[in-house]
């Protein structure tokens, strides 16, 4: 992995819009590796990614940044320490529509927790128009217990739009150097 | 008065000279034709004097000229009005506003611009309304707004794109103080608008590059949390600010000075996240904040091309 050089990497729990992100920004239609769901992922949506997904972006100098999303599922999880290695940043989406967003983030803040103190981290909230609850202030209360003031967006994934947004926020945070 | 008012710039200092541009951009918010001429043309219909300046003190105005003189105390003069140093840019735009409609005749060619001059930019009402924890009905330029200080509340009947379609628009509102049982009643029907949906974009059509009473320059400034905008209001500066004024405290001015990012754009970013609650205020002794972790040269490379490559802003 080291050898493909620069990485963004966008993580989540399974559905939240990780491949969707990914299609927004790469050149090329995401590299899957997904499998029929058999599990409870089936209830959210017919495959499921098992290592990664994969895109990319060409820069000016003929150089690659590298797009990578996590398996949503824990049993996979061992691909999430690899994936990270010599990455950018990370891209953290959360579904708003799940039963607790906050505590979703929590865990995946605490798992890339070494990752995201090395480099830096974005939250894009998807799915906001379909939950009952207002899950940004959520989310922000809790980074603001942890003291982690990271930048959060409400997104929908398929608008490049607002994944550029999403990017441009963690570039500054990168450029800042924290 | 001609319909477009030209405006020179004699013996201003850096500062004041930033602090025209930003009120003569106010100005174009309400619908008034100004043109600020290049340095060394004194030629406008208004001059804008600084009376501690050379320039300033051996100026001689033409016959037809109106003359805002900027000085330490207070004058007077035929077809000559004062403003106390240091200058602000409301009370700059408001001094302005006066030359300009004092000079049209009666029947003035621009009756629009005569009535907007009441209104303030929605940005500021709506910042003050809030931090002041006032109800308060903004009204003008098709915009009608409850504001409901005390919990940051917004209410409209107009949907929010509409809003904002306004917002862009420019022009001013009057804002009026309401007690709880009428801001009740003109609440009727409307429906709750998140402020971060609007004061963004109020900010980008409106600022005025204020610092607002009690605050200062060398105050130092944090965000307790990042705030929320939208694609259409993502300034690269307000990015910018965000991340460096979540990383660290600083004052208003290093926070410029990092960020590459002019003053009155950090006055009003600021002036926002008072609005939003997201600021903590120290006003602790300031040392130059500890130097951020640069990214190495190769690696700012890298960020920049990405930037570019995604076609940012």
């Amino acid at each position: 992995m080291q050898s493909l050089g620069n990485k963004l990497i966008f993580a989540g729990p399974v559905g939240v819009g990780k491949t969707t992100a990914i299609s927004a920004l790469s050149e090329i239609p995401p590299v899957c590796t997904d499998v029929a769901a058999t599990d409870e992922t089936l209830a959210r949506k017919a495959t499921t990614t098992v290592a990664m997904d994969y895109g990319f972006m060409t820069l000016e100098d003929g150089s690659q940044i590298h797009l990578y999303g996590t398996p949503g599922q824990d049993r996979f999880d061992f691909m999430w320490e690899i994936l990270t290695r010599g990455g950018l940043g990370l891209v953290l989406l959360v579904d708003a529509t799940s039963s607790d967003p906050a505590a979703d983030l929590e865990r995946y803040l605490d798992a890339f927790g070494d990752f995201i103190r090395s480099a830096g981290a974005v939250i894009g909230i998807t799915r906001s128009d379909l939950a009952n609850q207002d899950v940004y202030s959520a989310i922000q209360q809790r980074l603001r217990q942890r003291d982690q003031p990271l930048p959060v967006f409400e997104i929908d994934a398929r608008r490049p739009e607002e994944v550029r947004l999403l990017i441009e926020a963690l570039l500054a945070v990168l450029a800042t150097g924290e | 008065m001609p319909s477009t008012v030209s405006i020179s710039a004699i013996g201003l200092t850096h500062q004041e000279n930033t602090v025209l541009g930003v009120a003569v951009n106010l100005l174009s918010a309400f619908e008034v034709a100004v043109h600020l001429l290049p340095a060394g043309d004194a030629g406008g219909h208004i001059a804008v004097v600084n009376s501690e300046s050379d320039a300033g003190r051996h100026y001689v105005p033409a016959p037809f000229q109106k003359q805002l003189v900027l000085a330490e105390r207070e004058g007077r003069g035929d077809n000559r009005q004062y403003l106390l140093k240091p200058i602000r840019v409301q009370a700059l735009k408001d001094a302005l506003l006066e030359l300009i409609a004092a000079a049209a005749p009666a029947a003035n060619d621009r009756p629009a611009a005569a009535k907007q001059a009441r209104g303030t930019p929605l940005f500021y009402s709506l910042v003050d309304a809030i931090i002041e924890h006032r109800l308060v009905r903004l009204k003008g330029s098709g915009i009608q707004l409850m504001v409901h200080g005390p919990s940051r509340s917004l209410y409209a009947q107009a949907a929010v794109a509409d809003l904002v379609t306004l917002i862009e628009g420019g022009g001013g509102v009057q804002a009026d103080t309401l007690g709880e049982a009428d801001f009740m009643q003109a609440c009727r029907g409307a429906r709750e608008v998140k402020l971060q949906d609007l004061l963004w974009t109020a900010a980008r059509h409106g600022g005025v590059g204020e610092l607002r009473p009690g605050h200062s320059l060398e105050q130092r400034v944090r965000l307790t949390l990042w705030p929320r905008f939208a694609p259409r209001d993502s300034k690269p500066e307000y990015l910018r600010l965000s991340a460096a004024l979540t990383a660290q405290p600083m004052t208003l001015q290093q926070a410029a000075d990092r960020c590459a990012a002019p003053l009155p754009l950090v006055l009003d970013f600021f002036n926002a996240a008072l609005a939003l609650g997201i600021v903590e205020v120290s006003a602790a002794p300031v040392a130059p904040p500890p130097a951020p972790k640069k990214p190495s040269g190769q690696r700012a490379g890298l960020l920049a091309m990405i930037a570019r490559r995604l076609a940012f802003r």
